[in-house]
């Protein structure tokens, strides 16, 4: 498993610790992706077409606008590359010893945090649907939860079964260690009652 | 006038390019949650936009837009 210790998002509290980053399946940024290679085909293409097709842009005053349009272009595809990098890289996913935060960035100027306590789990299922989702294993992992927000989903992330499993063990450990503490209290109790009893 | 309509709508695209440019520094800045990425992601962007930028204003302010204006019967 990845290393996480280095990893810090603005919403993590002291107290816990980053046990997974998921963002979405990258063949979701290659589609995405997929109207900016067009672009960059467009202005490869116009670029060495263009002159052949209108000898005039080789005059030099036309060149020039030529050139002018081309690298307004590519600022452009640069600039909506990032846009879609930032929405794909921004969209994440963490599990954490405690929680499971879900950080969503649409565009520039929207950026939603919601969370659920490991303890709140109800039910966790997985679901990998259509050809290419299964070929890649990418798909969907929805969680039960008994908090406000009472579904929670994992959107289009790799190895969907593997991270239900991961989040299913999380849940049954923090059960766990929830009874303990239970138990502990309650033995804590009993003893500190028999003590005043017998003094 | 044509040549004044081309200044003023080449410098609303030059501010929005500036703005856009301006918020994804932000988010790189603010919500990268690893520094290595936003380090090299902050370079990448930041040397291509600038130099795209420059390029840009270089080629706009070398065109002389009256001319091509008359030569294009506008």
């Amino acid at each position: 498993m990845l290393n996480f210790n280095a990893y810090h998002f603005a919403e993590k509290r002291d107290d816990e610790n980053v046990i997974a980053v998921i963002h979405r399946h990258w063949f979701n940024i290659l589609q995405n992706f997929f109207l900016i290679f067009l672009m960059i085909l467009l202005l490869v293409g116009s670029h060495a077409t263009l002159p052949v097709l209108f000898p005039i842009l080789t005059v030099p005053e036309y060149d020039g606008l030529l050139l002018f349009l081309e690298s307004l272009f590519a600022m452009l595809i640069w600039t909506m590359s990032f846009l879609i990098w930032i929405d794909y890289y921004f969209d994440v996913w963490v599990i954490t010893s405690k929680r499971i935060v879900n950080i969503e960035q649409r565009a520039l100027f929207s950026r939603e945090v919601s969370e659920v306590e490991l303890n709140k789990i109800q039910d966790v299922s997985a679901e990998v649907l259509g050809v290419i989702p299964t070929f890649l294993n990418y798909g969907n992992v929805q969680i039960q939860t008994a908090a406000e927000q009472e579904k929670f989903l994992f959107v289009k992330v790799p190895a969907p079964y593997a991270l239900k499993d991961i989040i299913m063990n999380l849940e049954k450990s923090g059960e766990k260690q929830a009874e303990n503490e239970k138990a502990d209290i309650e033995a804590q109790a009993i003893k500190s009652a028999f003590e005043k009893k017998n003094s | 006038m044509i040549s004044l309509l081309i200044s003023i709508l080449y410098a609303i695209v030059i501010f929005i390019y500036v703005l856009t440019s301006f918020f994804i520094i932000y988010h790189l800045v603010k919500y990268a949650a690893s520094s290595e990425i936003k380090t090299i992601m902050l370079l990448l962007f930041i040397v291509i936009a600038v130099g795209l930028l420059s390029v840009n204003l270089l080629v706009f302010f070398s065109i002389d837009w009256n001319s091509l204006l008359y030569k294009l019967n506008l």
